[in-house]
């Protein structure tokens, strides 16, 4: 019984001073956004524009897909299941319910987490183990600046970006599988769509690309630099940085949903 | 040990066994790690007393060049952008003529043909070539180099010789090294510095008995 409490007390203990390390990392860059209006502001915008390209651009044609494919389900779903009581007028409705609110932004920060989330922890522990970390510092350039904030600000441009691109392609693939089974016409289906969406609802979508975004390169970033100083930590910080994030974003995710949808 | 202090225009290089803690005391002075035995100040700074903001600050203001033994350069760049990263990070000089500048230098030590390569395809040779090129194009005032010049032959030493030289020549940078031996710095106005095998203070061996 001491055991376990002791095992509590230490991990209860291990988890207050993780979370006091974030707020402090994610308190530095907010701190270092001043020096922007310096010279840093060229080098912060090229890296934090690579990110992008790497987080946003280059997961389009994967989000694409699996939105156009998650949005032909959720109407061939309701289509099986309802038939006979008017779908069409419902496929609106149930994509904005369904994907709009909940899984777009969810399925864009899973991706995220999964293409980006586990890279970034991997590159900045790399770069923490072969001394880089400590070589931008010798040179007085500040690492949270450098290398935190402009993957913070393209996690969050980029997954606002493939949020939206999810909810448009979810709308194209939920048509083609309407249009499979019924007569709908385009106008009538967009229709719908336009008056399920509340302004709340376009509101949540910024909100959650920022609350999401940046819980996944606070969690990825702040794991990848605080590895030790064994290669096989490597990996380790992949791994606790995407779990860490999945939570992160899940638990926020609920969070929102209550407050704003109860 | 004796107090050491080094001046402007001088290079002081500490000498000793392997182990000794050349590498841990140069560490000290560029403010990385902590040492109560010793204390070490870098143009009156105690570095490794200082927080990060105030040491990246004071860093920054004496153009410190600190290169350890494993000379990093930041694997996402390509090699001309690491030349470069601190010049244009900090503002301290036009784009233009530090571009002009490090591309001058990397073709006069042979690695000219490395401007767009990321550092993983360097040799470490080339890799050190590189690190020692981007401390010396900001025109440091301090400088503390962890075995700078091992393993470096031909025209890398060559090139990379005469900017310690101008450095120390102009007698605006204090150079503080670390080595085996004084003799790898053969051509250059050095000053050994002998460091002792590190003393055991004390040591324990317990048995449960």
């Amino acid at each position: 019984m001491r055991r376990f409490v002791e095992g509590l007390g230490s991990r209860v203990r291990a988890g207050l001073i993780t979370a006091g390390e974030m707020a402090s990392l994610l308190s530095l860059s907010l701190r270092s956004i001043p020096a922007l209006l310096g010279p840093a502001s060229g080098m912060v915008a090229r890296v934090a524009v690579r990110q992008v390209f790497f987080t946003g651009n280059q997961a389009l044609p994967l989000t694409g897909l699996i939105a156009f494919l998650i949005g032909g389900v959720v109407v061939i779903q309701a289509i099986t299941r309802l038939s006979g009581l008017g779908v069409e007028g419902f496929a609106g409705d149930l994509l904005v319910i369904a994907v709009l609110r909940e899984l777009g932004p969810l399925i864009a920060a899973v991706i995220v987490i999964g293409r980006s989330g586990t890279a970034m922890a991997a590159e900045l522990a790399t770069m923490r183990l072969r001394g880089e970390v400590d070589d931008l510092e010798t040179m007085g350039i500040d690492p949270v600046q450098y290398l935190f904030l402009p993957r913070l600000i393209g996690a969050v441009v980029s997954l606002f970006g493939l949020m939206v691109f999810f909810d448009l392609l979810a709308a194209l693939g939920g048509y083609a599988a309407l249009g499979l089974q019924t007569t709908t016409p385009l106008r009538s289906y967009l229709t719908s769509i336009l008056g399920a969406i509340q302004a709340r609802d376009l509101a949540l979508i910024p909100a959650k690309a920022i609350l999401f975004g940046g819980m996944i390169a606070l969690s990825c970033c702040y794991r990848g630099l605080s590895v030790g100083d064994s290669p096989t930590e490597i990996p380790r910080a992949a791994t606790r940085g995407v779990v860490m994030s999945l939570v992160g974003i899940f638990v926020a995710d609920s969070i929102v949903a209550m407050m704003v949808y109860s | 040990m004796d107090p050491l202090a080094v001046g402007p225009g001088e290079m002081v290089v500490l000498t000793g066994p392997a182990g000794c803690g050349k590498s841990h005391l140069l560490r000290v002075a560029a403010g990385l790690a902590r040492d109560d035995d010793r204390r070490v100040t870098v143009g009156g700074h105690d570095l490794g007393g200082m927080s990060h903001r105030t040491r990246r600050r004071a860093v920054a203001a004496m153009k410190l060049l600190y290169l350890s033994q494993e000379a990093p350069l930041v694997s996402n760049l390509t090699v001309l952008e690491n030349l470069l990263l601190p010049i244009r990070y900090l503002g301290e000089r036009s784009d233009g003529e530090a571009i002009e500048e490090a591309l001058g230098l990397m073709s006069s030590a042979g690695i000219g043909w490395a401007e767009e390569e990321p550092p993983a395809r360097l040799s470490n040779e080339d890799r050190k070539t590189a690190a020692l090129l981007r401390g010396f194009l900001r025109r440091p005032v301090a400088a503390i180099l962890d075995d700078p010049l091992s393993g470096l032959e031909g025209s890398r030493l060559a090139a990379v010789l005469p900017l310690v030289r101008a450095a120390l020549g102009k007698g605006s940078c204090a150079i503080l090294a670390a080595a085996s031996e004084l003799k790898e710095f053969t051509g250059l106005p050095a000053r050994e510095a002998p460091l002792p095998p590190r003393r055991i203070r004390t040591a324990t061996l317990e048995d449960r008995g």
